[in-house]
Protein backbone atom coordinates (compact mmCIF):
# COMPACT_ATOMS: atom_id res chain seq x y z
CA UNK A 1 0.00 0.00 0.00
CA UNK A 2 1.28 3.19 -0.60
CA UNK A 3 0.78 6.92 0.23
CA UNK A 4 -0.63 9.67 -2.84
CA UNK A 5 -0.65 13.44 -3.44
CA UNK A 6 -3.12 14.29 -5.28
CA UNK A 7 -3.27 17.50 -7.72
CA UNK A 8 -6.52 18.15 -9.79
CA UNK A 9 -7.64 20.71 -12.15
CA UNK A 10 -3.95 22.16 -12.96
CA UNK A 11 -5.43 24.74 -15.55
CA UNK A 12 -2.36 25.48 -18.10
CA UNK A 13 -3.35 28.07 -21.15
CA UNK A 14 -0.88 26.00 -23.91
CA UNK A 15 -0.26 26.26 -27.50
CA UNK A 16 -0.06 22.65 -28.88
CA UNK A 17 0.27 22.50 -32.54
CA UNK A 18 -1.99 20.41 -34.79
CA UNK A 19 -3.75 23.39 -35.49
CA UNK A 20 -2.58 26.71 -36.53
CA UNK A 21 -5.61 28.25 -34.53
CA UNK A 22 -4.41 26.70 -31.34
CA UNK A 23 -0.78 27.32 -31.74
CA UNK A 24 -1.42 31.00 -32.39
CA UNK A 25 -3.90 31.38 -29.78
CA UNK A 26 -3.56 28.60 -27.33
CA UNK A 27 -6.25 26.85 -25.24
CA UNK A 28 -7.02 25.67 -22.35
CA UNK A 29 -5.77 22.42 -20.30
CA UNK A 30 -6.36 20.93 -17.10
CA UNK A 31 -4.21 18.51 -16.18
CA UNK A 32 -4.56 15.77 -13.02
CA UNK A 33 -1.71 14.38 -11.44
CA UNK A 34 -1.52 11.71 -8.88
CA UNK A 35 1.54 10.61 -7.10
CA UNK A 36 2.01 7.08 -5.54
CA UNK A 37 4.96 7.31 -3.16
CA UNK A 38 6.96 4.90 -0.87
CA UNK A 39 5.50 6.38 2.03
CA UNK A 40 4.55 9.85 3.93
CA UNK A 41 5.33 8.57 7.23
CA UNK A 42 8.16 10.72 7.85
CA UNK A 43 6.45 14.03 6.98
CA UNK A 44 3.21 13.14 9.05
CA UNK A 45 5.60 12.39 11.89
CA UNK A 46 8.36 15.18 11.60
CA UNK A 47 5.72 17.76 10.36
CA UNK A 48 8.68 18.94 8.05
CA UNK A 49 8.15 20.08 4.35
CA UNK A 50 11.49 18.33 3.11
CA UNK A 51 10.15 14.78 3.85
CA UNK A 52 7.20 15.17 1.68
CA UNK A 53 6.81 15.88 -2.04
CA UNK A 54 6.53 19.88 -2.34
CA UNK A 55 2.92 19.54 -4.19
CA UNK A 56 3.52 23.21 -4.89
CA UNK A 57 6.84 22.80 -6.26
CA UNK A 58 5.33 20.06 -8.45
CA UNK A 59 2.53 22.23 -9.70
CA UNK A 60 4.84 25.20 -11.30
CA UNK A 61 6.72 22.13 -13.26
CA UNK A 62 4.07 20.41 -14.40
CA UNK A 63 2.19 24.17 -15.34
CA UNK A 64 5.61 25.48 -16.60
CA UNK A 65 6.00 21.89 -18.88
CA UNK A 66 3.25 21.70 -20.23
CA UNK A 67 2.85 25.82 -21.18
CA UNK A 68 6.73 25.38 -22.95
CA UNK A 69 6.65 22.62 -24.71
CA UNK A 70 5.30 21.79 -28.25
CA UNK A 71 3.01 18.85 -28.86
CA UNK A 72 -0.04 17.91 -31.26
CA UNK A 73 -1.52 15.07 -28.77
CA UNK A 74 -2.82 15.32 -25.12
CA UNK A 75 -1.42 11.75 -24.94
CA UNK A 76 2.06 13.21 -25.57
CA UNK A 77 1.38 15.97 -22.66
CA UNK A 78 0.40 13.40 -20.72
CA UNK A 79 3.32 10.94 -21.15
CA UNK A 80 6.22 13.98 -20.62
CA UNK A 81 4.44 14.54 -17.30
CA UNK A 82 4.47 11.34 -16.29
CA UNK A 83 7.84 10.94 -17.30
CA UNK A 84 9.01 14.40 -14.84
CA UNK A 85 6.63 13.39 -12.09
CA UNK A 86 8.46 9.74 -12.01
CA UNK A 87 12.11 11.59 -12.46
CA UNK A 88 11.16 12.21 -8.17
CA UNK A 89 12.76 9.32 -6.58
CA UNK A 90 9.87 9.63 -4.24
CA UNK A 91 7.68 8.44 -6.65
CA UNK A 92 6.68 5.19 -6.82
CA UNK A 93 3.26 5.68 -9.63
CA UNK A 94 2.13 8.41 -10.98
CA UNK A 95 -1.82 8.67 -12.80
CA UNK A 96 -2.03 11.72 -15.16
CA UNK A 97 -4.95 12.94 -16.76
CA UNK A 98 -4.79 15.69 -19.50
CA UNK A 99 -8.30 17.50 -20.41
CA UNK A 100 -9.19 19.26 -23.41
CA UNK A 101 -12.62 21.13 -22.67
CA UNK A 102 -12.33 23.46 -25.53
CA UNK A 103 -11.86 20.38 -27.46
CA UNK A 104 -13.16 21.83 -31.49
CA UNK A 105 -15.53 18.53 -31.98
CA UNK A 106 -18.73 18.32 -34.54
CA UNK A 107 -20.95 17.25 -32.05
CA UNK A 108 -21.31 18.63 -28.17
CA UNK A 109 -19.11 17.39 -25.50
CA UNK A 110 -18.22 18.44 -22.38
CA UNK A 111 -14.38 17.43 -21.82
CA UNK A 112 -11.94 14.87 -23.78
CA UNK A 113 -9.31 14.07 -21.57
CA UNK A 114 -6.48 11.22 -21.33
CA UNK A 115 -5.47 9.39 -18.94
CA UNK A 116 -2.07 7.72 -18.63
CA UNK A 117 -0.47 5.56 -15.66
CA UNK A 118 3.22 5.02 -15.57
CA UNK A 119 5.43 3.20 -12.22
CA UNK A 120 9.05 3.31 -12.44
CA UNK B 1 20.41 -15.20 -31.19
CA UNK B 2 20.72 -12.79 -27.65
CA UNK B 3 17.58 -12.70 -25.76
CA UNK B 4 18.93 -9.71 -23.19
CA UNK B 5 19.24 -11.20 -19.82
CA UNK B 6 18.31 -8.50 -16.90
CA UNK B 7 21.17 -7.55 -14.94
CA UNK B 8 21.02 -8.97 -11.22
CA UNK B 9 19.96 -6.11 -8.70
CA UNK B 10 18.88 -3.92 -11.50
CA UNK B 11 16.60 -1.00 -10.13
CA UNK B 12 15.84 2.42 -11.74
CA UNK B 13 17.28 5.08 -8.84
CA UNK B 14 15.51 7.53 -10.92
CA UNK B 15 12.96 6.68 -13.47
CA UNK B 16 14.76 6.03 -16.79
CA UNK B 17 17.74 8.34 -15.96
CA UNK B 18 19.59 6.52 -13.58
CA UNK B 19 20.03 2.85 -13.02
CA UNK B 20 22.06 0.83 -10.69
CA UNK B 21 23.05 -3.27 -11.12
CA UNK B 22 25.74 -5.78 -9.97
CA UNK B 23 28.81 -6.29 -12.27
CA UNK B 24 27.33 -7.49 -15.43
CA UNK B 25 28.28 -10.90 -16.30
CA UNK B 26 29.08 -11.58 -12.43
CA UNK B 27 31.80 -11.19 -10.52
CA UNK B 28 34.70 -13.40 -9.37
CA UNK B 29 35.08 -16.63 -10.56
CA UNK B 30 31.06 -16.82 -11.45
CA UNK B 31 31.79 -13.73 -14.09
CA UNK B 32 30.57 -15.71 -17.77
CA UNK B 33 31.01 -13.85 -20.89
CA UNK B 34 27.92 -15.23 -22.58
CA UNK B 35 25.85 -13.72 -19.63
CA UNK B 36 27.71 -10.47 -19.73
CA UNK B 37 27.07 -10.02 -23.65
CA UNK B 38 23.15 -11.23 -22.67
CA UNK B 39 23.40 -8.55 -19.96
CA UNK B 40 24.86 -5.68 -22.02
CA UNK B 41 21.98 -6.20 -24.90
CA UNK B 42 19.06 -6.05 -22.38
CA UNK B 43 20.69 -3.30 -21.15
CA UNK B 44 20.90 -1.26 -23.99
CA UNK B 45 17.17 -2.90 -25.77
CA UNK B 46 15.08 -3.07 -22.71
CA UNK B 47 16.34 -0.40 -20.30
CA UNK B 48 17.44 2.31 -23.30
CA UNK B 49 21.27 2.54 -21.29
CA UNK B 50 23.49 4.73 -22.95
CA UNK B 51 26.22 5.19 -20.12
CA UNK B 52 27.96 2.87 -17.75
CA UNK B 53 29.51 4.18 -14.81
CA UNK B 54 32.23 1.63 -13.07
CA UNK B 55 33.01 1.82 -9.64
CA UNK B 56 35.57 -1.53 -9.91
CA UNK B 57 39.07 -1.33 -9.20
CA UNK B 58 39.78 -2.30 -12.46
CA UNK B 59 38.55 -1.81 -15.94
CA UNK B 60 36.84 -5.00 -16.37
CA UNK B 61 34.26 -5.26 -19.00
CA UNK B 62 35.05 -1.57 -20.16
CA UNK B 63 36.09 -2.51 -24.00
CA UNK B 64 32.77 -4.52 -24.11
CA UNK B 65 30.07 -2.18 -22.81
CA UNK B 66 32.57 0.61 -25.70
CA UNK B 67 32.05 -2.15 -28.54
CA UNK B 68 28.51 -2.24 -27.39
CA UNK B 69 28.20 1.32 -28.51
CA UNK B 70 28.34 2.71 -25.13
CA UNK B 71 29.78 5.47 -22.96
CA UNK B 72 31.90 4.51 -20.46
CA UNK B 73 33.23 6.08 -17.17
CA UNK B 74 35.08 4.73 -14.67
CA UNK B 75 36.23 5.72 -10.76
CA UNK B 76 37.86 3.23 -8.34
CA UNK B 77 36.45 3.42 -5.24
CA UNK B 78 38.47 2.55 -2.37
CA UNK B 79 36.53 0.09 -0.01
CA UNK B 80 37.10 3.14 2.86
CA UNK B 81 35.34 6.01 0.46
CA UNK B 82 36.18 9.20 1.97
CA UNK B 83 33.32 12.01 1.88
CA UNK B 84 36.27 13.69 -0.92
CA UNK B 85 35.70 10.47 -3.02
CA UNK B 86 31.79 10.53 -2.87
CA UNK B 87 31.98 14.37 -4.63
CA UNK B 88 33.90 12.65 -7.18
CA UNK B 89 31.63 10.33 -7.84
CA UNK B 90 28.56 13.19 -7.64
CA UNK B 91 30.10 14.95 -10.33
CA UNK B 92 30.84 12.03 -12.68
CA UNK B 93 27.03 11.35 -12.23
CA UNK B 94 26.16 14.91 -12.95
CA UNK B 95 28.64 14.43 -16.12
CA UNK B 96 27.02 11.57 -17.33
CA UNK B 97 23.83 13.04 -16.80
CA UNK B 98 23.95 16.25 -18.12
CA UNK B 99 22.97 14.93 -21.87
CA UNK B 100 18.82 14.71 -21.21
CA UNK B 101 18.73 11.81 -23.04
CA UNK B 102 21.30 10.00 -21.30
CA UNK B 103 20.22 6.82 -19.85
CA UNK B 104 22.92 5.92 -17.06
CA UNK B 105 23.69 2.53 -15.04
CA UNK B 106 26.38 2.44 -12.14
CA UNK B 107 27.61 -0.70 -10.59
CA UNK B 108 30.11 -1.87 -8.49
CA UNK B 109 30.70 -5.64 -7.91
CA UNK B 110 27.36 -5.87 -5.91
CA UNK B 111 25.10 -3.11 -4.40
CA UNK B 112 26.71 -3.06 -0.94
CA UNK B 113 26.43 -0.17 1.72
CA UNK B 114 28.92 2.46 0.17
CA UNK B 115 27.15 2.24 -3.20
CA UNK B 116 23.85 2.57 -1.58
CA UNK B 117 24.79 5.68 0.29
CA UNK B 118 26.68 6.77 -2.60
CA UNK B 119 22.87 6.67 -4.83
CA UNK B 120 21.21 8.20 -1.89
CA UNK B 121 23.68 10.79 -1.39
CA UNK B 122 23.56 11.88 -5.50
CA UNK B 123 19.78 12.25 -4.46
CA UNK B 124 20.78 15.07 -1.99
CA UNK B 125 23.67 16.30 -4.43
CA UNK B 126 21.58 16.68 -7.41
CA UNK B 127 18.77 18.76 -5.64
CA UNK B 128 16.28 15.79 -5.92
CA UNK B 129 16.12 15.84 -2.45
CA UNK B 130 16.63 18.44 0.42
CA UNK B 131 17.29 16.21 3.12
CA UNK B 132 19.44 13.49 4.37
CA UNK B 133 16.80 11.36 6.42
CA UNK B 134 14.22 11.21 3.37
CA UNK B 135 17.44 10.05 1.19
CA UNK B 136 17.91 7.29 3.49
CA UNK B 137 14.50 6.23 3.50
CA UNK B 138 14.26 7.20 -0.38
CA UNK B 139 17.01 5.18 -1.23
CA UNK B 140 16.22 2.27 1.35
CA UNK B 141 12.50 1.66 -0.48
CA UNK B 142 14.46 1.81 -3.92
CA UNK B 143 17.17 -0.65 -3.05
CA UNK B 144 15.13 -3.04 -1.03
CA UNK B 145 17.77 -2.68 1.77
CA UNK B 146 18.35 -1.22 5.00
CA UNK B 147 21.04 1.64 4.69
CA UNK B 148 23.70 1.13 7.12
CA UNK B 149 26.60 3.83 8.82
CA UNK B 150 29.13 3.81 6.22
CA UNK B 151 26.27 4.59 3.81
CA UNK B 152 24.53 6.78 6.19
CA UNK B 153 27.81 8.63 6.32
CA UNK B 154 28.09 9.15 2.54
CA UNK B 155 25.19 11.57 2.58
CA UNK B 156 25.92 15.11 2.22
CA UNK B 157 24.30 17.96 4.10
CA UNK B 158 21.73 19.46 1.38
CA UNK B 159 22.69 22.97 0.31
CA UNK B 160 21.28 25.95 2.60
CA UNK B 161 18.08 27.29 1.50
Amino acid sequence: MTDQITLRGLRVHAQPGDLPVEAEEGRLFVVDVTASLWSLDNAAQTDELAHTLDYASLAKRVHDLVASERWNLIERVAYRVAQMVLEDPQVLEVEVTVHRPEARLDVAVDDVSVTLSRAR
Amino acid sequence: MLTGLKPRGFTWVIASRLAVSERIGGNGFQHRRVRREEEITWLKNEAGVTSVISLLPANQNLSAYRDAGLQTHQMVVAPKITSEDAGRVFGLLDEALADPTAVVLVHREIIDDTLAGLLGGYLIASGRLNDRVLAAAVIQEILGRPLGPEGRALLPEPPEG
